[in-house]
C-alpha cells in the first residue's frame, strides 16, 4: 500500500523538477556580483554609456585590453566591448550579421572581403608582425636556423612550405621533416618550446614576447613572412564617431607604445 | 497513477532525453556533404589518421585491462578505508578536464619534467609528441570508465559462490578463472567498450601531449577539431565518418562478445 502511493508522488516531483529546470532557462542570468572590497559601481548615469564593439584578431589579446583602458580614461562615456578570437572567426561573426563598430584583422584578406560585401568601410593598414624561430634554451639542441635542418623536434601552427621561399627550398624540406608537431595555435606551440619538448617553434614575433625559456630567432630573409594587421570601421557602426575616434587612437600614444612593447611595429621602415 | 499514466510519463521524459542527444548527431548527418565525405574517403591522410584512432584505442584498451582489471579485482574484494581512498584516486581522472590530463602528462613525462630524466637514463629521449604519448593521453582519460566497470562487476558477484568454492577446495587463482571471471564477463566486456569508444574519441589531452602530425600522431578526433578552425563541411563530415566507423565497431564487438557470452 505504501509503495503503491509514493508513485504518483514522484511522479510529481520529476515533472515538478523538470518544469522548474525549464523555466530556470528562461530567467535572465543573475548581474554579476562586484567582487568585496571593491566599491560597487554607481548605477549608470542619463545618458547611458556608449558600447562600443571591437573584434580582434587573438594575438592582440595582451596589447588590446590595456588600450581600451587607456581610451575609456580618455573617453569616460565610452565602453569598450573587446571580441577576441581568430579573424576568419571575426569575419564569419560578421558575415551572419552579428553587430560591431571597429574590426582589426591579422590578415588583409578578411577585412578586404568584409569590405567588398559592403559590411566594413575601407580597411587601413595598421601594425605589421613577422614570423620568427623560437628555440628552447631548455633543451639548447637547436641554436640557428640550419641547425633545425639537420637535428632536433621542431613545432609551429602552420606547414613551413605554405609560404614560397625562394632558393632555400631545400632547406624548408629538410626543416619540415623535423617537425613533430602542427600545433591547433601558436600559443600551444610556444609553450612546447617553453617546456623544451619542441627544440624550436616558428612564432610570430608577438608570441615569443614576454615569455620566458625562448629566444628568438630571425629568420634569413628570402624566408621572411609578415603579417599585416588592418583595422576598419563597421559601414553599419551605430557610433561612428566613437569608431573613427578609436581608430585615431590607435596610431597616438599610448597606444603605439603598448603595440611596441608587446612586438608590433609599425608600417613603413625597414 | 495506474499503469498507463506511469507509462505516459515515463515515455514522455524518455522521449525527451532521447530527442537531446539524437539531435546534435542528427544535424552533423545533415550537413554533412556526400561529395566531400567521398573525396575524404579518398585520401590517404584520413585513412591514416582512422587507422591511428583505431589502432591507439585498441592499444590503450588492452593495456587498461591488463591493468585495470587486477587492479579492480584487489579493490573489490578488500574492504577498508585505503580501499575507498584508492577507488577514489583511481577514479579521479573522470574529473580531469581533458586538457589538464595532458598538462599532468607532460609534467610527468615531458623531457625536462618528473621522470624526464630516469627516462633519458633508459634511453627513451622523448614522450611527449610521439605515437605512444597518443597511446597514454587516451589511457589516462578513458581507464578510469573500464575500472569503474570492473569493479562494479567482480563486486556484483555473490560472496557465498566464494566460499563455496573454496569449501570445495579451490585455489583463489582458480575460483577466479573459473567463477569470477565467467560471472564478471558482461560487465568488463562492457567496460572495456566504454573505455575503447572514450578513447576512439579523445581530444584533448591528445593535443596537449601528443601533439598534431598528420600520418604519424594525427587521430580522428585531432584531424577533425584542427579542420573544423578552417573549413566546417568537411569538418563535419569527418565526424561523421568517425561515428559510422566507431557504431560499426562497437556493434561487431557487442556481436562477438555476446555471442561468447552465451
Amino acid at each position: 500500500m505504501n509503495e503503491r502511493n509514493r508513485h504518483p508522488r514522484t511522479a510529481w516531483w520529476v515533472g515538478a523538477a523538470a518544469l522548474g529546470l525549464c523555466l530556470a532557462a528562461c530567467q535572465p542570468l543573475p548581474q554579476p556580483v562586484p567582487p568585496v572590497g571593491q566599491p560597487v559601481p554607481p548605477p549608470p548615469a542619463t545618458p547611458a554609456k556608449v558600447e562600443l564593439l571591437v573584434f580582434a584578431a587573438a594575438s592582440l589579446g595582451d596589447v588590446l585590453p590595456k588600450v581600451a583602458a587607456a581610451y575609456e580614461k580618455q573617453h569616460p562615456d565610452v565602453h569598450v566591448v573587446l571580441n577576441l578570437a581568430g579573424t576568419q572567426q571575426l569575419r564569419a561573426q560578421v558575415e551572419s550579421g552579428v553587430a560591431v563598430d571597429v574590426f582589426i584583422s591579422a590578415n588583409p584578406i578578411h577585412s578586404e572581403k568584409l569590405h567588398d560585401k559592403g559590411l566594413l568601410e575601407a580597411p587601413q593598414m595598421f601594425v605589421r608582425n613577422r614570423l620568427i624561430l623560437a628555440v628552447s634554451t631548455r633543451s639548447g639542441r637547436v641554436k640557428s636556423f640550419t641547425d633545425l635542418a639537420a637535428q632536433g623536434r621542431g613545432a609551429g601552427r602552420e606547414d613551413p612550405a605554405r609560404h614560397r621561399h625562394a632558393g632555400r627550398e631545400d632547406l624548408v624540406r629538410k626543416i619540415r621533416a623535423n617537425i613533430v608537431s602542427y600545433e591547433e595555435n601558436v600559443q600551444q606551440a610556444a609553450s612546447k618550446v617553453q617546456l623544451g619538448e619542441a627544440d624550436a617553434g616558428f612564432l610570430y614575433l608577438t608570441d615569443a614576447a614576454f615569455k620566458t625559456d625562448l629566444k628568438v630567432i630571425e629568420l634569413p630573409r628570402p624566408m621572411h613572412v609578415e603579417a599585416f594587421y588592418t583595422k576598419a570601421r563597421s559601414a553599419h557602426s551605430g557610433h561612428a564617431a566613437e569608431a573613427a575616434e578609436f581608430l585615431a587612437f590607435l596610431a597616438r600614444r599610448p597606444a603605439v607604445l603598448y603595440l611596441d612593447e608587446a612586438g608590433f611595429y609599425p608600417m613603413g621602415g625597414p | 497513477m495506474n499503469n498507463r499514466a506511469f507509462r505516459w510519463t515515463l515515455g514522455s521524459l524518455g522521449l525527451l532525453y532521447g530527442s537531446f542527444l539524437l539531435l546534435p548527431l542528427a544535424a552533423l548527418a545533415w550537413r554533412a556533404s556526400p561529395q566531400i565525405l567521398w573525396s575524404e574517403l579518398m585520401r590517404p591522410e584520413t585513412w591514416s589518421a582512422v587507422a591511428m584512432s583505431l589502432t591507439s584505442a585498441t592499444i590503450a584498451t588492452l593495456v587498461t585491462v591488463a591493468g585495470g582489471l587486477p587492479m579492480a579485482y584487489i579493490l573489490a574484494t578488500s574492504e577498508g578505508r585505503w580501499t575507498r581512498l584508492a577507488t577514489t584516486i583511481l577514479e579521479l581522472p573522470l574529473v580531469l578536464p581533458p586538457a589538464v590530463a595532458g598538462l599532468g602528462l607532460i609534467l610527468a613525462f615531458g623531457r625536462y619534467q618528473l621522470l624526464g630524466p630516469l627516462l633519458s637514463r633508459l634511453g627513451i629521449e622523448h614522450v611527449a609528441l610521439t605515437r605512444t604519448a597518443v597511446v597514454m593521453a587516451q589511457m589516462l582519460v578513458s581507464a578510469p570508465l573500464f575500472f569503474r566497470a570492473a569493479r562494479t562487476a567482480f563486486g556484483m558477484v555473490p560472496e557465498r559462490y566464494l566460499r563455496a568454492s573454496a569449501v570445495l577446495g579451490a585455489r583463489e587463482a582458480t575460483t577466479f578463472r573459473l567463477v569470477v571471471l565467467p560471472l564478471a564477463r558482461g560487465g568488463l566486456v562492457g567496460g572495456a567498450l566504454l573505455c575503447w569508444a572514450r578513447a576512439l574519441g579523445e581530444l584533448g589531452a591528445t593535443l596537449m601531449f601528443a601533439g598534431n602530425l598528420p600520418g604519424v600522431t594525427r587521430t580522428m578526433p585531432t584531424a577533425i577539431y584542427i579542420k573544423a578552425q578552417s573549413d566546417i563541411t568537411t569538418a563535419v563530415t569527418l565526424s561523421l565518418l568517425l561515428l559510422l566507423l566507431s557504431v560499426a565497431a562497437l556493434l561487431a564487438a557487442r556481436q562477438v562478445a555476446g555471442e561468447a557470452a552465451s
